[in-house]
């Protein structure tokens, strides 16, 4: 029985921890590129490849069982399969959807097929290939870590360098384009970062759940922000997190797959994310309609800060819930720092200025 | 060999734009000058042989049916869609040389408004090409984008995320990301859609603003009533160039019958708008 003050559980922890930042950062442009499923069909295709590298070094006498050959066999595929998609999409009518489906199926059978086949080699040493399905965290060991580690800063690396780049990417590829940035290679570099992260993440998490940890976490974030640059660190944070929890959680308690048990860390959080945010989804939706409804009639309570200073969210219950001093309302205020446009530099402490009620104003009391 | 369905009866392959009589040198000095364009969806030509030649410091509009190519126009010319066949030069040289000088301002409806910015940050977007590979976007950048939402009054709305803006706001929004281009020639896919009276104030007046700083504007345009008012020339389009140049000339009944063809309750409103402008001075 492992206990995480175990150097090995400690390895497999940190290693998985790395990759959960990656997968974090890459799925959140991903997602907004609308390519989250792309990801998906490159990890399933990565299956035969596997399979292949293992038959290939076993016939050029090795053990077959060499993670970089392996690791390699499976990019090679994956980028096979990538690529197929796009023919797939450019030289028939179908849609992207019809032609993930395909791929995604195809390669995956494919790979199903060729470890049969490797099975029957009767080598006996193809027993762990499987493992890179569902993923085993538990076989990590420093070297993988230190590669995950490499891998992960180089993603993270490239995704702070371009991250304007692809912010314009993913919000407006045609206008893009028209100021001359090369779109299609910029859409390269993200895909390569999506290879990178399936690849580092094939033994930790497998390839039919690597699309969750790209995927959930940023979904997931993206209820918390509406800033891009915020949305990317919560995502990365949710990642990391939900892959320590998920890896812990499968290295001290026996028979629980890394792969699943990382899956449902992160979506435990989604789920979290999902209901704290309804409540203050709604009361951040009051507060917008209520207040075009109060400039609307003229009769502001009191202006929203033009300011520019950012507004700082209600802290607390008892903020949200509390009544404005200014007008009849039990509904919310805001308490916005800094000072109007308007007044100059006479104010230092927060001003309480944007009352969400459109009641119109009374006087003082 | 491309089929084709008939082309519009009052739309002769040898017609040349009104004002651009056959076989006429484009100008050098021209800002946009299109020679010979065809523009083809999955070998289904949308735009036929288009000529044109737009002076620079007037205000375009761009005017035809739907499906008419207004917006493949433009597009075409962005290289965004690849030409069958033809020549684009802005201002004497090739669309490439001269990017930094267009700015484009497309279709609201082209993106996805529930993005993670805000509307200060999707005008900064307009400085990406100057700031350049690798840099962040800085407080300078960020001033000046805000100096943009000022001139098409929405200042006041920089950090709203972009979805929580009227469609007349987000339009503004990406008016000013154009605005900060600072470029000489303004490509804008109907800007006037959907938005609001006041938006709508605010655009003219913004155009006439770029029109007055010599600027060049090329605007698609939906609504016939408003044609003459806000454009000095007007390109009539119908999968084919049925007429251009300077709207009084241009814009005349026979010639917006030839461009809708049968469509009576087009042929009214433009009747109608005809009938208002003939009284004016």
């Amino acid at each position: 029985m492992l206990r995480l003050q175990d150097y090995n559980t400690r390895v497999v922890v940190l290693g998985t921890t790395l990759l959960g930042l990656a997968a974090g950062v890459v799925g959140s442009f991903t997602l907004l590129r609308k390519r989250a499923l792309m990801g998906d069909a490159l990890s399933h295709a990565m299956l035969p490849g596997i399979g292949l590298a293992f038959m290939i070094s076993v016939a050029a006498g090795g053990t077959g069982k060499s993670l970089p050959v392996l690791l390699t066999g499976a990019t090679l595929s994956g980028l096979l399969g990538l690529g197929t998609v796009l023919a797939v999409r450019h030289f028939t009518r179908l849609k992207e959807d019809t032609a993930l489906g395909i791929v995604l199926s195809v390669y995956f059978g494919a790979g199903v097929a060729v470890l049969g086949v490797v099975q029957r080699m009767g080598e006996g040493h193809s027993a762990g290939l499987e493992s890179f399905i569902y993923g085993k965290a538990a076989s990590l060991v420093a070297a993988d870590t230190a590669v995950i580690a490499v891998a992960s800063a180089l993603v993270i690396g490239v995704s702070a360098l371009l991250f304007k780049e692809f912010r314009l990417l993913c919000f407006d590829a045609g206008y893009a384009a028209t100021q001359g940035w090369p779109v299609v290679r910029l859409d390269l570099v993200m895909m390569s970062l999506v290879v990178v992260v399936t690849v580092i993440g094939l033994q930790a998490v497998g390839l039919v759940l690597i699309i969750a940890l790209l995927i959930i976490p940023a979904a997931a974030a993206r209820f918390w922000t509406e800033r891009l640059r915020t949305l990317t660190w919560i995502a990365a944070g949710m990642g990391a997190a939900s892959c320590a929890i998920g890896a812990a959680a499968s290295a001290l308690l026996p028979n629980l797959p890394s792969g699943a048990m990382i899956v449902l860390v992160s979506t435990g959080l989604f789920l979290l994310s999902l209901l704290g945010v309804a409540n203050a989804a709604r009361f951040s939706a009051g507060n917008a309609g209520a207040r075009s409804i109060a400039r609307s009639a003229g009769n502001m309570c009191c202006a929203p800060c033009t300011s520019g200073v950012k507004r700082r969210r209600p802290a607390g219950p008892e903020r949200r819930r509390s009544r404005c001093p200014r007008c009849p309302s039990r509904r919310s205020w805001l308490a916005v720092r800094g000072r109007p446009a308007s007044s100059a530099g006479n104010l230092t402490a927060p001003r309480r200025t944007g009352c969400s009620s459109g009641v119109p104003i009374k006087p003082w009391r | 060999m491309l089929t084709l369905s008939p082309p519009p009866p009052a739309a002769t392959p040898t017609r040349r734009p009104v004002l651009a009589p056959l076989g006429a040198e484009h100008s050098p000095e021209a800002a946009l000058s299109i020679h010979d364009m065809t523009v083809a969806y999955h070998r289904k030509p949308v735009l036929w042989d288009v000529d044109l030649d737009v002076p620079p410091g007037s205000l375009v509009g761009i005017v035809g049916p739907n499906g008419a190519g207004k917006s493949t126009l433009i597009k075409a010319v962005l290289d965004l869609i690849p030409r069958v066949s033809g020549r684009v030069l802005v201002f004497g040289k090739p669309y490439r040389q001269q990017r930094h000088r267009v700015a484009y301002v497309p279709q609201r409806e082209s993106v996805d408004w529930d993005f993670p910015v805000s509307a200060l940050e999707v005008v900064a977007m307009g400085l990406y090409g100057r700031i350049g590979w690798f840099r962040p976007v800085t407080r300078r950048h960020r001033e000046i984008a805000l100096h943009a939402l000022e001139r098409v009054g929405i200042a006041d709305l920089a950090h709203r995320q972009i979805s929580q803006l009227s469609g007349g706001q987000q339009q503004r929004t990406f008016l000013a990301r154009a605005l900060v281009q600072e470029a000489d020639l303004y490509l804008m896919d109907e800007p006037f859609a959907a938005v609001d009276a006041a938006t709508e104030k605010a655009i003219v007046r913004l155009l006439q603003d770029l029109r007055a700083a010599g600027r060049t504007a090329l605007v698609v345009h939906h609504d016939l009533q408003t044609v003459a008012e806000y454009f000095d020339r007007v390109v009539l389009l119908n999968l084919r160039v049925v007429a251009s140049g300077l709207t009084e000339t241009v814009f005349t009944r026979e010639n917006l019958q030839k461009t809708y063809g049968g469509r009576l309750t087009l042929m009214t409103e433009a009747a109608e708008a005809l009938a208002r402008e003939t009284p004016a001075p």
